[in-house]
């Protein structure tokens, strides 16, 4: 077999799909309040859900018995975030004039500089 | 284990779910109905509390508990933000009240801005509900009789009376209204007033052609297009003519202005003898230096803006306008608009801008007022002409707060008005309004209640709760 599955124990399984899920949804929460303006906002605050991201990794790294590197899904997870950083900011920024681009292209770059400084 | 393991996991997933697919129902508002409940304290995003400050007390309990806030002065208003206000037709407020000692109280939508005017309509009439008159309540029309004359209100619009026994509140009364003996001439009149902004008027017409001209400024003093539209309407309210004058080029607000004065002509013929009504739609930019015209009634309706006369006469001439109406209120909002208004035999000092002075006449006919200067607005529930002889009044007596019914001196009351019901100790009344017809601002409507004579009567209009319905059709 060329791939084995890693068997969590059961308080690790929920603890992380906790902390996947709250990622998650704090990111496509707060992406739809953007997209339309009050969607979320108007009834509560998009950031229960990075709360509940900071506990349930918080305590997700408590119980985690054995941690894999994955560089490769990072560097992704950088660039894709980074990209998605400067289509927002190219959006918000269109009366910066000759400052957009660099402005845009800084906030491409910050989640990969971000990354490489944590990892180093 | 396993088995519970995975039951949390998807309790977990689900729960985000859950969220988005109820949040996304209170977006699309399937059921076509939004319904805000709010009590008078409570944080909403939808209803804001009500404001100045300086006109409402602070919200308190009464001895039930219940939280109360008090309109202790004219105007409080409040401020709605509908999360998709071009979704909905029609917003129902159900406004939950105590009102002990003022006559008329009226909820008010924005409807335009400079000035702001609002589209009222009645919470409660105590003129009406305590009236001792004979009573029939049909369809949202209220019908009061000095004498029992009318079985409905069918029979009353069958065979109606003459229009000087009908009064008439917040809706029309169709007999047709005409001018015995009324002759057409060619003489030009002509109104040498700066009338500044939107305004209307009604005239009457008989075998002539109605026609005016308009000579005007745009003195470019906001940003933006400065069009001029005047359209004339008939006793249908249907538009009947209509005469448009584009910008003149400069949309900035440099207040740089074109020599002379720009003219507009409005014309139409053949016209059936009646009242037709015509409104000057433009901005404040724009200034009406003159108006000439050969119909010998005009009488502008219930807001008049005499516009300062900068760049185009100095010293300013004001104006001098007739009223029937027993109550005007007026205002500057410049330094320079400060003066000494003559009313008859009283005189009225405005004194600084920004504030709202009340002139009161207790006798009946025509008042002469004197404005030396110009730059003031002028509101009542009536009508203004600029010489005797043009002032007629077209509409039935109505019934407002500072009359009561017997000083009207007519038999019948028609009003379109529905009594609030009893809920406790509380009175709930009901008002729609179409969406349309309101101002919208930042994703923002304005609401304000009207209570004429509050502070005369040193009167308190207590607030429990303002439940919206938002409804799409």
């Amino acid at each position: 077999m060329i791939w084995k599955r890693r068997t969590l124990k059961p308080l690790e399984a929920i603890l992380r799909t906790g902390f996947l899920v709250s990622l998650t949804s704090y990111v496509v929460f707060w992406l739809a309040d953007v997209v339309q303006p009050g969607l979320v906002s108007r009834y509560f605050s998009v950031h229960i859900f990075l709360l509940a991201a900071v506990v349930f990794g918080v305590l997700w790294s408590m119980v985690l018995e054995e941690y894999e590197q994955r560089p490769l899904v990072h560097v992704l997870l950088s660039v894709t975030f980074g990209v998605l950083l400067a289509v927002l900011t190219w959006g918000f920024a269109d009366d910066m004039d000759v400052y957009r681009v660099p402005f845009a292209l800084l906030t491409a770059a910050t989640p990969t500089i971000l990354y490489a400084l944590i990892r180093h | 284990m396993t088995f519970l393991t995975r039951l949390i996991q998807l309790l977990l997933v689900a729960i985000p779910i859950a969220v988005m697919g109820w949040l996304l129902n209170l977006w699309f508002v399937p059921s076509g109905v939004f319904l805000v409940e709010h009590e008078v304290g409570d944080s909403s995003p939808f209803i804001d509390e009500l404001k100045p400050e300086t006109r409402v007390s602070d919200v308190y309990k009464n001895e039930q508990g219940e939280p109360v806030q008090a309109i202790t002065e004219d105007p409080a208003f409040f401020f709605l933000h509908p999360h998709r206000e071009e979704f909905f037709d029609e917003v129902v407020f159900e406004v939950w009240f105590k009102n002990e000692s003022m006559p008329i109280v009226e909820l008010g939508g924005l409807a335009r801005v400079n000035p702001e005017t609002f589209t009222l309509y009645p919470l409660h009439n105590r003129l009406i509900d305590e009236s001792s008159w004979n009573r029939i309540d049909e369809d949202g029309l209220v019908l009061l009789q000095r004498e029992d004359t009318y079985d409905s209100l069918a029979d009353f619009f069958a065979d109606p009376p003459s229009r000087d026994e009908v009064a008439v509140y917040r809706t029309s009364f169709d007999v047709p209204y005409r001018i015995e003996g009324y002759q057409p001439t060619a003489a030009v009149q002509i109104i040498d007033v700066s009338l500044r902004g939107h305004h209307e008027f009604k005239t009457y017409i008989r075998d002539e052609t109605l026609s005016f001209t308009f000579r005007y400024m745009d003195m470019n003093r906001d940003e933006g297009e400065d069009v001029v539209q005047v359209t004339v309407f008939n006793e249908r309210n249907q538009p009947v003519a209509e005469a448009r004058a584009s910008d003149d080029g400069n949309t900035s607000d440099d207040a740089v202005v074109d020599q002379g004065l720009k003219e507009l002509k409005l014309a139409a013929y053949s016209l059936p003898e009646g009242v037709y009504k015509v409104v000057m739609n433009t901005t404040r930019d724009v200034f009406f230096r003159e108006i000439q015209t050969p119909q010998q009634k005009v009488v502008f309706l219930n807001t008049l803006f005499v516009g300062d006369e900068v760049g185009y006469r100095e010293p300013s001439e004001g104006a001098t306008l007739y009223t029937q109406s027993k109550r005007l209120r007026l205002q500057t909002r410049h330094a320079e608009g400060v003066q000494t208004i003559t009313a008859g035999n009283q005189t009225l000092n405005i004194a600084q801008p920004y504030e709202w002075y009340t002139l009161t006449f207790a006798d009946e006919g025509l008042e002469r007022v004197v404005l030396p200067t110009g730059d003031v607005e002028i509101v009542t529930d009536g009508k203004f002409a600029f010489s005797p002889s043009q002032y007629f009044n077209p509409d039935p007596v109505s019934l407002n707060a500072y009359t009561t019914i017997e000083q009207l001196g007519v038999d019948y009351v028609l009003a379109r008005y529905e009594s609030p019901r009893k809920q406790g100790d509380w009175l709930v009344a009901t008002v729609s309004f179409v969406a349309w017809d309101l101002y919208e601002e930042d994703e923002t409507w304005k609401f304000s209640f009207s209570t004429p004579l509050i502070e005369e009567l040193g009167a308190k209009l207590l607030i429990h709760r303002i439940d919206t319905r938002f409804n799409h059709y």
